[in-house]
């Protein structure tokens, strides 16, 4: 259904649906480099999301990539990133619907990643083009109303930039906070590491450690990172004077 | 400004929610400075095992690293009979190995009958001796769950004391006490309380902010009364 009201295109290429009269056309691109919340560079194939809100608010994501607000709509959401970015690209909107008519539209970068022994793939959408996990989102620039002016529908906004803080999926109420079951001490290729093991994860959530000087553990979180479910899960953390406490987070 | 507040609201919730989501903190203390007779250190617990509920016994092979230990070090723990402890040795393996109970009478040690439990526990506030030339001693575990200083009931007699968290040092001009309670630290180190507060028994000087139990560090307490302590 929504492939006939939204029709999405690189904008170098040909397409014939902008001067068609029953759309709008509204483009989207950032200068990159676009960055997840732990400050890494967005991998190719990330998804950015088109949402649209009624009301301007958009009240996050759910882990399973739906809205927390049923009112929001994901329009679409693709694979679009590519060298750390988002590519040029023009949606083209038929007038007819809500999404012209009412509301605001904005672009997110989302962060599909999951996370094995540190390393990270975005898990994207499936066949069906739905997202499965979205560990958290950020809204790119500003929002863009898309407006008709009189018998002419055919404004058009663009927008760039960066992308802004991001927003952690909301996870189910019930999801239990991690527990550390042990911690020790390794050494992986020469170099000190504390491990710990850490019970209580889920699957649609990704942990980190994060060490400090004090029992608040506020310092610097470890780029390792592991995707939970397992009966119990180890992260590893670099031994330094500076770090004697550690917690787990998500990632 | 209608979209600074929508902004605003946002991240503040994922704020909020972030904290949520946190584990315990784990922690390791490492103790180098603690008065030592005789190779004899007077060790803390100021953490709980990680499998355990605040305030139960701590599994002391689980909390103490034995790096830099040396095979035959001893530990000491208090059975709950004055002056009788179960006494572990280090193996080879690393492994505290059940030894002996005795009793303890100034520096006379006398083996005693009976066998200490496999598992040597002490609570989170509790202390026991080790006995290792090591000049270092690490404590790894699961701190309180609140740095604040917990009560700890006091009888007429002496008990071995510890802080019962990580962080805060005791100072010795905080603690309520009655009067002629002794604070006794494992250099030897004397403090009493007197009408007029604590002093230095040996100096009789008042008691500074200097004057204090860190974190760690297990100290005998003589209580001339029954009391509350807040460590």
């Amino acid at each position: 259904m929504k492939k006939l009201v939204i029709a999405v295109s690189a904008i170098a290429s040909a397409f014939a649906l902008t001067a068609a009269e029953e759309y709008a056309s509204v483009s989207f691109q950032t200068t990159g480099p676009d960055k997840y919340a732990d400050g890494e560079t967005v991998l190719d194939g990330e998804c950015y999301a088109l949402v649209w809100t009624a009301d301007g608010v958009f009240e996050g994501l759910n882990v399973d990539g739906t809205c927390v607000d049923p009112a929001d709509e994901v329009v679409v959401a693709l694979p679009w990133a590519k060298d750390g970015a988002f590519p040029a690209t023009q949606f083209n909107i038929a007038t007819d619907t809500k999404y012209v008519a009412s509301g605001e539209l904005a672009i997110y970068l989302l962060d599909t990643r999951k996370f094995v022994d540190g390393e990270a793939k975005v898990s994207g959408v499936n066949a069906e083009g739905k997202l499965v996990f979205v560990n958290a989102s950020s809204k790119v620039d500003e929002a863009v109303t898309v407006s008709v002016a009189g018998s002419a529908p055919s404004a058009k906004a663009a927008a760039s930039g960066a992308v802004e803080g991001a927003v952690a999926s909301a996870l189910p109420a019930d999801v239990p906070a991690p527990k550390v079951t042990g911690l020790d001490f390794v050494k992986v290729n020469g170099a000190d590491y504390v491990k710990l093991t850490v019970a209580d994860t889920v699957g649609f959530a990704n942990y980190a450690v994060q060490g400090g000087d004090s029992v608040a553990a506020d310092g610097e979180v470890g780029k390792d990172a592991k995707t939970g479910g397992a009966e119990s899960i180890t992260l590893l953390y670099p031994k330094t004077a500076d770090a004697n406490f550690f917690k787990v987070i998500r990632k | 400004m209608k979209k600074s507040f929508i902004i605003a609201t946002v991240l503040a919730t994922a704020s909020a929610f972030a904290g949520q989501f946190e584990s315990n903190p784990v922690g390791l203390l490492t103790l180098s400075s603690i008065p030592t007779t005789d190779n004899l250190k007077l060790v803390a617990m100021p953490f709980d095992g990680y499998a355990e509920t605040s305030g139960s016994s701590v599994k002391v092979a689980d909390v103490l690293l034995t790096d830099g230990l040396s095979e035959n070090d001893k530990l000491y723990i208090p059975t709950g009979t004055k002056g009788q402890y179960n006494r572990y040795s280090l193996n080879s393996s690393g492994e505290w190995v059940p030894a002996n109970v005795v009793t303890v009478s100034g520096a006379t040690i006398t083996a005693g009958s009976g066998t200490p439990p496999n598992d040597a526990a002490v609570p989170r506030g509790g202390a026991f001796w080790l006995e290792t030339t090591a000049t270092s001693v690490k404590l790894l575990g699961q701190p309180a769950a609140t740095m604040e200083k917990t009560s700890k009931s006091v009888s007429v007699g002496y008990q071995l004391l510890a802080p019962t968290t990580s962080e805060i040092n005791v100072k010795v001009s905080e603690l309520a006490g009655a009067q002629k309670d002794l604070v006794i630290l494992a250099n030897g180190t004397r403090y009493q309380k007197t009408a007029s507060g604590w002093k230095n028994v040996a100096t009789r000087a008042a008691v500074t902010d200097a004057d204090v139990i860190p974190a760690g560090i297990g100290f005998w307490y003589k209580a001339a009364a029954a009391g509350t302590l807040s460590l």
